[in-house]
């Protein structure tokens, strides 16, 4: 389902710590789809999704962090900006250069000269429970993701593409993994299990075992690289699924900058007093204090919980039990982090590498005492955070005496 | 500076040492099977804490700083000997009782620590006071402790003396877990917490 | 629209995730009353009003104390959370028939008070605290909670003596007659509710099968009991009693399946549970081999009870940190 443009688009630039982020744009500035647009040092900020007139800039603060948010009365007529234009032969361009050019028009590309991946993965698996977008770009845009899979193979010199899907997308992957009488990737069929879908999870949950630093891209992701270098257009669309409080999923393409209330109107999905509006999916989205957010490029999903089906977690004590060690992908100790971080040892939580927590929130969701483990190791995280930031040694001077504390490497 | 009234009350709730200063428990843990014991380890605590206090209270400005520990052992250990010839002699019962706990107050944290603390500093008349407040405070809670154990462990009160009272008559099956060691643990546990809760 | 503007709409905000398995900490412990009830049943049956008494008294004082305790601390009274209940059906089942109602409120009182609330309330438990209640009890009145004695006044089918008794006085040779199948079934003397052994094992095997407990430690446990115990059989059998006998009587079950997988009196790491429950097991047969203390389960417990966090040290290896260190 295609949701149509709304009156007013809303368009957030995430603001860096040191107050940066402020676009330079000033009210009554009429702008274009795709063009531009930069800080007052000419730093890309983003791409405009919509054409109009800027109303109001203003902050923005969302639950996880502040931003600063364009309103643009936008105009039904769609222009594209004239700089958005495709590059010619872009498949035979030197690797290197096709890498920054990509890095510098805003797309994230872990590619690095020094440390070829090793391998690339097409991730159809999706990210959190209930969401399903990849799957149906993989079934919708198969030829562009073929191009895109015979691409990343170029640029990142790796030999190995694999397509991880679920069994019933088996087909499709079939399709993309062929270029005529070439085959240019291997299936790899999975269990649509969460959170094998995360990309830090997914290289292990692979047949192929021993990939140390694979390339992890998901199908939408590629889709719009590819758009970008035929067509210069930058993604302006963003699949989603709208969940609503029965689990019923509906998928969506969706202009960035589209208040929420937008699309649940299109949805027809109300909204009242005491629901949680969820940014994102159930074991990972963020909750959201009010409706007019727009949707940006890393929501997946927004789903509306009843008011009766809210799961309260609290800070009851813990009990020991276990659970969330059994479920932790990455053999972690929530239950200790979570304690550590509940009475402000941090650096006890270091120690039992916070750091590699993924946040895929089942240590949360089997919790015995329902305590609200992941809200603790986030916050531990950040507090961390911000000591490493004042330069804080106190990791230095805590290893002395702690023979066996250990570190994770850098 | 303290009036030198609360120089001798301080003892008895605000700072009164086990419970307090969390000092002395080894003998608060070993001899209060009864309150007898208690009374008489505390018994022997004053007589020792106030004259040693005031030994070293007259001795301050001679004795050399470096080896004031050694000086200050020697006065206690003489205190600690007399005590002990007196009671092997006249109550050779309650000797029996406290058996090594009479030597062992040579190195009690009390007496070291108010000696240390206090009588090396301050005049005779002002130490004699503080040792018998401290020591008079630390025979009020062994007393106690002794008592609550002798009554829940043994349904006795002053067992070891002439003056045995049965509490709770011959049916009663007595909680003898209290006159045990873990059972000292628990009760001084619990009167810590008590004591933490009703504040200063 | 800038946030001044908005409407807000009273949206609950809260972090990920946003479901939740559906069980909780009362839920987990209302799972563990059930899988002990066809022991009730049995034990009444037997014991008939003397069971129903232990039970009745031993629960009530179990929930009395906590309430008066946490009314006393000043703390949110949670006795519906079915921790209490728990822990007076649990001290009831170890205790004989025939115990006066005044030494399990002394028993239920210690045991929540000092084994439970002092140490933090739920959770915070080092000790599982009907055996730190057990334990002052068996020192203060060692006849009323002996097995042997309790059963006297009753006409069963079977043996009156405890089986672990006989064994400590009689050497092997006089339980090498018992028929285990018979023991297995209940037919022995012991707690109220824990002779029962098939049902305490049925019962086990239920919590194991709902998720409550982990498999680890009462399997580990037995693991342990049969090991250790095959060790002096294979020795000398004419001195020691064979395994199957060391795990069908005294309350092994039980202890296995019930005390020892107290959740915060036990590790949570996989790996440190099969150590604390093999540990657990070894120390039960050498306490009752060893020490002139027939029954072991309890002591070995509590032993292992101490060295549960620092077991719980052991922790498998994190697969992303392998993976860069590589």
């Amino acid at each position: 389902m295609d949701v149509s443009l709304p009156k007013q688009s809303v368009l957030l630039i995430k603001k860096s710590a040191n107050g940066e982020g402020m676009p330079a744009l000033s009210s009554g500035e009429s702008i274009k789809t795709g063009g531009k647009i930069s800080d007052a040092e000419g730093k890309l900020l983003a791409y405009s999704p919509v054409t109009g007139t800027v109303a109001e800039i203003y902050n923005l603060p969302r639950v996880d962090g502040d931003f600063t948010a364009v309103d643009v009365n936008t105009s039904e007529n769609d222009v594209w900006d004239e700089n958005c234009r495709g590059i010619d032969n872009y498949f035979d361009r030197e690797p290197g250069a096709l890498v920054s050019l990509l890095c510098d028009s805003g797309f994230a590309l872990d590619i690095r000269k020094d440390e070829r991946p090793d391998a690339v993965i097409l991730n159809c698996l999706e990210s959190d429970l209930l969401v399903s977008i990849n799957r149906n770009v993989l079934a919708e845009y198969g030829d562009t993701i073929r191009r895109g899979l015979r691409l990343l193979k170029r640029i990142s010199g790796s030999d190995i593409v694999i397509i991880a899907v679920p069994g019933d997308l088996r087909d499709f992957a079939e399709k993309v993994a062929v270029d005529g009488s070439e085959r240019i990737a291997v299936v790899d069929l999975l269990k649509p299990l969460y959170p094998f879908g995360m990309k830090e999870i997914i290289p292990r949950a692979l047949s192929r075992k021993g990939i140390r630093r694979p390339l992890v891209i998901t199908p939408e992701y590629l889709n719009s690289i590819i758009v970008f270098l035929e067509h210069g257009s930058p993604p302006v669309h963003k699949f989603i699924t709208l969940i609503d409080r029965n689990n019923v999923r509906i998928n969506m393409k969706v202009r960035i900058g589209t208040p929420i209330s937008h699309i649940l109107r299109e949805g027809n999905i109300k909204i009242s007093e005491l629901d949680k509006l969820v940014l994102g999916g159930t074991m990972r989205g963020k909750s959201s204090f009010h409706a007019e957010f727009p949707v940006t490029a890393d929501i997946d999903a927004i789903m509306v919980q009843d008011r009766d089906a809210v799961v309260t977690l609290g800070n009851e004590a813990c009990v020991n039990c276990g659970k969330c060690i059994g479920v932790c992908p990455n053999k972690l100790q929530p239950h200790l982090l979570a304690r550590y971080s509940e009475f402000s040892l941090f650096e006890r939580c270091r120690d039992y590498d916070i750091d590699y927590c993924i946040e895929c929130g089942l240590c949360a969701y089997v919790c015995t005492s329902r305590r609200a483990l992941v809200h603790y190791i986030v916050f531990a995280k950040k507090e961390l955070a911000k000591m490493a930031k004042e330069g804080d040694h106190a990791i230095e001077s805590d290893n002395i005496g702690e023979g066996l504390a250990c570190h994770p490497v850098k | 500076m303290a009036s030198i009234a609360q120089e001798f009350t301080k003892g008895f709730w605000k700072e009164i040492p086990p419970f307090r200063l969390v000092l002395g428990i080894c003998a608060a843990l070993a001899v209060t099977k009864s309150l007898v014991d208690g009374f008489g380890m505390g018994i022997a605590l004053i007589f020792v804490l106030v004259c040693s206090n005031i030994i070293i209270s007259m001795l301050r400005k001679v004795i050399p700083k470096k080896v004031r520990l050694a000086c200050y052992i020697v006065i206690i250990a003489t205190f600690v000997v007399i005590v002990e010839l007196i009671t092997q002699a006249y109550v050779y019962s309650l000797y029996e009782a406290l058996g090594i706990f009479i030597p062992l107050i040579v190195v009690n944290c009390i007496i070291l620590g108010r000696a240390e603390a206090f009588a090396s500093k301050k005049s005779v008349l002002r130490s004699a006071l503080d040792g018998l407040g401290i020591g008079a405070g630390y025979t009020l809670a062994l007393v106690f402790l002794g008592a609550l154990r002798e009554i829940l462990g043994r349904g006795t009160l002053f067992a070891g003396s002439q003056y045995v009272i049965n509490l709770f008559g011959p049916s009663f099956k007595p909680y003898a877990f209290m006159v045990e060691a873990p059972g000292a643990f628990v009760c001084l546990g619990l009167l810590l917490g008590i004591m933490n809760v009703l504040g200063d | 629209m800038p946030s001044s503007e908005i409407k807000y709409r009273n949206l609950v905000i809260s972090s990920a995730p946003h479901i939740h398995e559906g069980r909780s900490y009362s839920g987990a412990m209302y799972t563990f009353i059930i899988a002990l009830l066809p022991a009730v049943i049995f034990a009444i049956s037997r014991y008939g009003m003397d069971a129903a008494r232990v039970i009745a008294v031993s629960i009530a004082s179990a929930m009395a104390s906590e309430y008066i305790i946490q009314k006393l601390f000043r703390k949110p009274v949670a006795i519906n959370d079915g921790n209490a209940l728990l822990m007076g059906l649990l001290m009831a089942f170890i205790l004989p028939p025939s115990v006066p109602w005044w030494l399990i409120v002394v028993g239920c009182f210690f045991s929540i008070l000092v084994g439970k609330q002092i140490f933090g309330g739920r959770g915070g438990n080092t000790f599982h605290p009907v055996l730190l209640g057990w334990v002052t009890l068996r020192f203060s009145w060692a006849d009323y909670i002996n097995y042997s004695y309790g059963a006297i006044n009753y006409t069963l089918n079977f043996s009156v003596e405890y089986p672990l008794h006989v064994l400590k006085k009689s050497g092997a040779a006089a339980v090498s007659g018992l028929n285990y199948l018979d023991l297995f079934l209940g037919n022995q003397v012991g707690g109220t509710g824990a002779s029962a052994v098939l049902l305490i094992l049925i019962g086990g095997l239920f919590l194991i099968a709902r998720g409550v407990i982990s498999w680890r430690i009462p399997f580990s446990y037995l693991a342990g009991v049969a090991a250790t115990a095959s060790v002096f059989w294979l020795a000398d059998s004419a001195k020691y009693a064979d395994p199957l006998f060391h795990i069908v009587v005294g309350n092994v079950m039980i202890g296995a399946f019930f005390f020892a997988t107290d959740y915060s009196s036990s590790p949570a790491n996989k790996t440190a549970m099969l150590i604390f429950g093999f540990g657990c097991g070894l120390f039960t047969v050498l306490f009752r081999i060893l020490s002139n203390n027939p029954n072991g389960v309890f002591f070995a417990i509590l032993f292992m009870n101490i060295l549960f966090p620092l077991l719980d040290k052991i922790r498998p290896a994190v697969p992303g940190k392998v993976m860069k260190e590589a």
